[in-house]
């Protein structure tokens, strides 16, 4: 009871923060689209000025500015959907690069979203429109190409490199880990952890040897992952850790076969 | 390895420095046999030196891991590991969680698993061979096609040191009607509906002279980004065919049914026109590579002071070995032989160089092109396929004369 009443009051104050964060942050946004219109009108002016000192000015297209305002808000509403629904569900197995990288036509996007579909990805109906647009818009074949950026395998952060396979589960109860997964984990990594449209495979995966990073995204929550810290002990994200680092592949595999 | 790189002739004092440079930039930063990243403090790289080429790797994705070798790190016979580019459909497994052990399974008479020692107290063989991504230069296709868009650097040159697939095949005894051999690796799509990186090559290439299961690259450990510790070898064939973390050997009488072999990798027998998406059934897999050069140095891009210079690069192919290079520039396309470096060899990449006189203060273009020993010939452009494999177009880098 009491430590429900504590969760409760609890999320009552992370909703309240939530709330407060939203507000400012459409607030802040009103005012950098205003400065951002400011700034694209002092633009326009400029090259007009420039294009009437030069003697023979040079053919342009229709301005893009002369399209009606209420376009630009619905395209700009469109793109957060688009934005939100590429973190929320693409996200979840590879990172932005993987389509900000292509320059691809509109019927080529269509397609790489169909097939994505059909490995599992996640896309509510009414985000495939808004998702379309924007992949078409921003990674067109003819979008210039952005300078790739230079690293040494150190600097990037990555779960991809194996680590440690041992650190981080000493004393794991393996048992109570299978079970704690089973209840708070199975619905979105799958009952043998190899996956879902939730969640991505977790078995064998080389971040089960970055003990630190696991505990982390396990505490915190990671995008859609909510913060586990309050559902499980330190003692069960542990034991979980340990359970899945004893998964054998070929055996999960043919349990978790349709 | 390290005498291998200091014996480079010709270009002793400059490759002493590259390697200085490199141990220093990368030293002790893929885990020995990849278990874990010891070391990195000593390897942030965060600046290029300041003289000498950037050779950070270009970081097409973080996840999974796709690192694309600048040109500037592919300018010596062997290609250093840690400058090796690196790509995997799924991302490394967690390796070092359980002893490693390879299985020799199906249409075999005796299966057999071996660890790692097992395997390692085998006749060892070891092979100098280039290592190319099916995809290199896909994005120099036009019109463009899904995938990720490689450049110049997803190839490199290493030697891999393990042990014969066919002395294994033999352990193990292929059954008659035997005809492919599958390879499972040990990466996990994230969700089960994504289809698992999964090839098979024909059982006579399997069997052939210079394929292995590898266990080390230029001396070292092979490292997991690298498909360590033990991965498929079959030199002269494109990286799709070299699968990683091997797991599972299987013999079968069909080819693998899975989506990477059956949809993925596939070219057209016979050039299509741009833009066409032929019928599946005239599709064979990406196998062999094809002859290509590049250019090493001077780098894309760069400003050179007038005069006379060398113009460096490599060469490779699939089938044979290549037997000529040329260079020129797009200002003034008149072909020179360049001087080719290291034994013909098939699988392994051969180096050239040519003393090249800019006419002056300008832009140019120089561009390479390569013969191989059946006679092929680099295209100034490549047959367009819809997967963009293979692309070996002359090699072409834009710089400044001063």
């Amino acid at each position: 009871m009491k430590s429900s009443l504590i969760a409760l009051t609890l999320a009552a104050v992370a909703a309240t923060g939530l709330g407060l964060g939203y507000y400012l942050q459409q607030k802040q946004r009103a005012v950098a689209e205003l400065a951002d219109r400011a700034e694209q009108a002092r633009v326009a002016a400029e090259r007009e000025a420039d294009a009437r000192s030069r003697p023979a000015p040079a053919p342009e297209p229709a301005p893009a500015e002369g399209a009606d305002e209420d376009d630009d808000e619905e395209r700009e509403y469109r793109d957060l959907v688009a934005k939100r629904a590429l973190t929320e569900n693409c996200l979840i197995c590879h990172e932005e690069g993987m389509f900000s990288g292509q320059r691809l036509t509109a019927a080529q996007w269509k397609s790489e979203i169909d097939k994505m579909l059909g490995w599992g990805a996640m896309l509510p109906e009414s985000d495939r429109g808004p998702v379309e647009d924007y992949l078409a818009r921003n990674f067109a074949a003819e979008t210039p190409e952005v300078e790739l950026r230079r690293a040494a395998l150190a600097d990037v952060p990555t779960f991809e490199v194996p680590g440690d396979p041992s650190a981080g589960a000493d004393g794991a109860d393996v048992a109570a880990g299978g079970k704690a997964f089973n209840i708070v984990c199975a619905s979105c990594h799958g009952p043998a952890a190899l996956g879902t449209e939730l969640g991505p495979a977790l078995a064998a995966r080389a971040v089960l040897t970055h003990a630190d990073d696991y505990h982390k995204v396990v505490k915190d929550g990671r995008r859609k992952m909510p913060a586990m810290n309050l559902t499980l002990t330190a003692d069960q994200q542990r034991d979980i850790l340990g359970w899945l680092r004893s998964l054998d592949v070929d055996a999960a595999a043919s349990t978790a076969q349709p | 390895m390290a005498s291998e790189l200091e014996r480079r002739p010709g270009w002793g004092g400059l490759a002493a420095d590259r390697r200085g440079f490199l141990a220093g930039l990368w030293g002790g930063m893929i885990g020995v046999g990849g278990l874990g990243r010891i070391g990195a403090e000593e390897a942030r790289g965060d600046e290029p030196a300041a003289d000498g080429p950037d050779l950070r790797m270009l970081v097409r994705t973080e996840r999974p891991l796709n690192l694309e070798s600048p040109t500037a790190a592919l300018d010596s016979f062997l290609t250093p590991n840690e400058a090796l580019f690196v790509r995997s459909h799924h991302g490394s497994p967690a390796v070092g969680l359980r002893p490693w052990e390879i299985s020799v399974e199906g249409l075999v008479d005796r299966p057999i698993k071996l660890g790692l020692d097992e395997l390692r107290a085998m006749d060892a063989a070891t092979v100098p061979a280039v290592i190319q991504c099916a995809g290199n230069g896909r994005g120099f296709f036009r019109p463009r096609m899904p995938g990720m868009p490689w450049g110049r650097g997803a190839v490199g040159h290493a030697e891999w040191g393990g042990v014969p697939l066919a002395a294994l095949l033999e352990k193990a005894g292929v059954k008659a009607e035997a005809a492919h051999v599958h390879f499972i690796g040990g990466d996990v799509p994230p969700t089960p509906k994504a289809p698992p990186f999964i090839r098979s090559i024909p059982l006579d290439r399997a069997k052939a002279d210079g394929t292995l299961i590898a266990l080390a690259l230029n001396g070292e450990p092979l490292p997991a980004l690298h498909g360590g510790p033990a991965r498929v070898v079959v030199p002269g064939w494109a990286a799709n065919n070299w699968i990683k973390w091997v797991r599972r050997i299987v013999v079968a009488a069909e080819e693998s049914p899975t989506f990477y072999m059956k949809t993925g990798y596939r070219i057209p027998r016979e050039p299509v026109p741009p833009g066409a998406t032929p019928d599946p059934a005239s599709l064979v897999p990406v196998t062999w590579m094809n002859v290509k050069s590049l250019i090493t140095s001077p780098e894309s891009g760069a400003t050179l002071p007038g005069g006379r210079r060398e113009v460096r690069g490599v060469a490779w192919t699939g089938q044979g070995h290549v037997d000529k290079v040329e260079v020129s520039t797009v200002e003034d396309p008149t072909w020179r032989e360049a001087e080719l470096l290291d034994a013909p060899r098939e699988g392994s990449w051969r180096r050239f160089r040519l003393e090249w006189t800019p006419p002056g203060p300008g832009r140019f273009t120089l561009q390479a092109r390569a013969t191989d020993s059946r006679g092929e010939v680099q295209p100034e452009v490549s047959p367009w396929n819809k997967s963009g494999y293979l692309w070996n177009g002359y090699d072409r880098v834009p710089c400044v004369v001063s």
